[in-house]
């Protein structure tokens, strides 16, 4: 029930974003521009523009969403977030570097998302391998915080030595935005539901780690090994976003959170659910940062740390709360 | 099934935590290990759970090395309750009842033996676990590993510790009165607490543990003497009898009281 409204919403988030825009393009033409019977604007508006940028946001939103809650469910932290394996820093820092570098004058945007998704790779490596070290969560937590804490300070650094139109690129890039969307793009991010799709078969699995490490080994799961099939897929998923996006804050922490609420733990569904309403969520957020300051667009990256921050910091009170009572 | 543990010993960082251990537990028999704290009671559990590595000696299952068991496998012969679990996401009762027949997968079968132990043990079955008061999680938690090992008799044993902390009155006995009648269906129990009085009522034997080592082990009523007791405890134990029952006291004996 809860999940036909969530396909429903979408559907319809789909098809009011094609239409919305600077030109607005009626339900009734959307249909005959796919299929190439429209006139030529609209057709260039519908299938160039905005069906890729929509397929994108709802790609990207329901793969960080997903990821979101996996990860929250393997680090047994309904407060955790995908960034936390490193995966979004260490996109940052290989994306500064491949501006530095020069690259993003050429091969544009392939050249910046694959730094970006190696970077991001590489940075998860780093904290796996760290956390397997000693088997142990916290280990890997830590790991994690530190990585993050050096990629920043990398790109930090690369932007401390880059040229102001260098500086640009990367603050824009790690703003977040779907600007860059095209069919390229959305070819390379149909990886995304393979991913998930992998991913959606460890939920029982996740079902039992939430338990604990220990009590995962007695009914018989190695824990260590989820790890490593659960961050793997995490890091691909995210790191894909994040190279074709940037940074999209938020998303994969508050999402899960919210379906939680009112759809209980059960990974079989926290995780497809998670995928459609954070889909959902960044196609509506795109569509209102490419509508609200028209024909200027604002970064989506802004607008869901914008919206999330706080409803973030109401649920940790209402959590707070909840377990005070007790 | 029978487990065999033989000079298991166990250290960290170059402190010993186990001095070498050789236990035999049988099918059917429900073992009680009591000790102060830092005895080494969970480490045992651990090491005969397969959670941690033994520094010496060995585990073996029916004569299987522990180790050589596939974890899917021990799932299935072990049922475990670990001191406190770290569960921190709104499932349901039944929900987390249910995690303890995933070793087994058949989904229809489980819901009627999740249903049982709803019912017997008088858990709210739908309520949120993260809502629960900490006895009542605890009881969530005892229902999974009984799920868990639910009608699989001899050819399992069952590891708990302190499953009785945190629980009312009446779940305690509840939860004695079900393990009462797993040991009957052929289970082994191998069971920390702290509660002598519970102890000495559903105890076949008593393993006394200190610093390490096992002191004592027996019948009951040989083991839990006032001296047994106030050598392993440091602290002076009346035991009481009244016909054919037996009483406990901590720190000596009771104050007349005038009735």
């Amino acid at each position: 029930m809860k999940m036909g409204l969530l396909i429903l919403g979408l559907l319809l988030a789909v098809i009011v974003s094609v239409g919305w825009g600077t030109v607005a393009v009626p339900i009734t033409d959307v249909i005959p521009a796919l299929l190439g019977s429209a006139d030529a604007k609209t057709s260039a508006i519908v299938v160039d523009i905005r069906m890729p940028r929509t397929l994108l946001a709802v790609l990207v939103g329901a793969g960080i969403s997903a990821s979101g809650a996996a990860i929250q469910g393997l680090f047994r932290n309904p407060l955790a977030d995908p960034a936390l394996i490193g995966v979004s820093a260490g996109a940052a820092l290989f994306a500064a570097l491949f501006v530095l570098l020069g690259g993003a004058t050429g091969f544009a945007l392939i050249g910046l998302a694959g730094s970006a998704f190696m970077g991001g790779l590489s940075a998860t490596w780093i904290v796996l391998y760290v956390g397997s070290r000693t088997g142990g969560l916290s280990t890997m937590l830590l790991a994690g915080i530190a990585i993050n804490a050096i990629a920043l300070s990398g790109v930090g650094l690369l932007s401390y030595l880059s040229t102001d139109l260098q500086l640009r690129t990367i603050s824009f890039w790690a703003l977040g935005s779907l600007n860059g969307a095209n069919w390229t793009a959305v070819l390379v991010a149909l990886v995304i539901p393979l991913a998930l799709l992998l991913l959606s078969r460890e939920s029982v699995q996740l079902d039992i780690v939430t338990l604990g490490d220990e009590e995962a080994q007695h009914l018989g799961i190695s824990h260590e090994a989820l790890r490593r099939r659960v961050v793997f897929l995490a890091a691909v998923i995210v790191g894909i976003g994040v190279a074709l996006t940037g940074v999209i804050a938020f998303l994969g922490l508050v999402v899960p959170h919210l379906v939680r609420l009112s759809m209980g733990s059960r990974h079989q569904v926290v995780l497809p659910a998670s995928a459609l309403l954070g889909g959902l969520l960044l196609l509506v957020a795109d569509t209102l940062a490419r509508t609200v300051l028209a024909p200027a667009e604002l970064p989506v990256g802004i607008l869901t740390a914008l919206v999330g921050g706080p409803f973030f910091i109401y649920l940790i009170l209402r959590e707070q709360r909840g377990r005070t009572l007790l | 099934m029978k487990i065999e543990v033989s000079g298991v010993s166990f250290s960290i960082d170059g402190r010993a935590i186990l001095t070498p251990i050789d236990l035999r537990l049988y099918p059917g028999e429900t073992c009680v290990l009591l000790g102060p704290n830092g005895a080494g009671k969970s480490t045992l559990m651990k090491i005969i759970s397969g959670y941690l590595q033994p520094s010496a000696g060995a585990v073996e299952i029916d004569e299987q090395p522990l180790g050589k068991l596939s974890l899917m496998d021990r799932a299935k012969m072990l049922g475990v309750l670990t001191q406190r679990s770290e569960l921190d996401f709104p499932f349901t009762a039944r929900e987390v009842i249910a995690l303890g027949r995933s070793p087994y997968g058949e989904r229809r079968a489980e819901t009627d033996i999740v249903d049982q132990l709803v019912d017997r043990l008088g858990i709210d079955a739908e309520t949120v676990y993260t809502q629960l008061s900490g006895g009542e999680r605890q009881l969530v938690q005892v229902a999974r590993v009984f799920a868990q090992i639910w009608g699989a008799g001899s050819s399992a044993y069952l590891l708990l510790d302190e499953p009785m902390t945190a629980l009312d009155l009446k779940h305690q006995q509840d939860v004695i009165h079900m393990l009462a009648q797993l040991a009957a269906s052929g289970l082994g129990l191998l069971i920390v607490m702290h509660d002598i009085n519970i102890a000495a009522d559903i105890a076949d034997r008593i393993l006394l543990m200190r610093e390490g080592s096992i002191i004592a082990a027996g019948h009951p009523t040989e083991v839990l003497t006032e001296a047994n007791l106030a050598a392993t405890f440091e602290t002076p134990m009346a035991v009481l009898r009244d016909g054919d029952s037996v009483f406990f006291k901590a720190g000596g004996k009771p104050r007349q009281t005038v009735s």
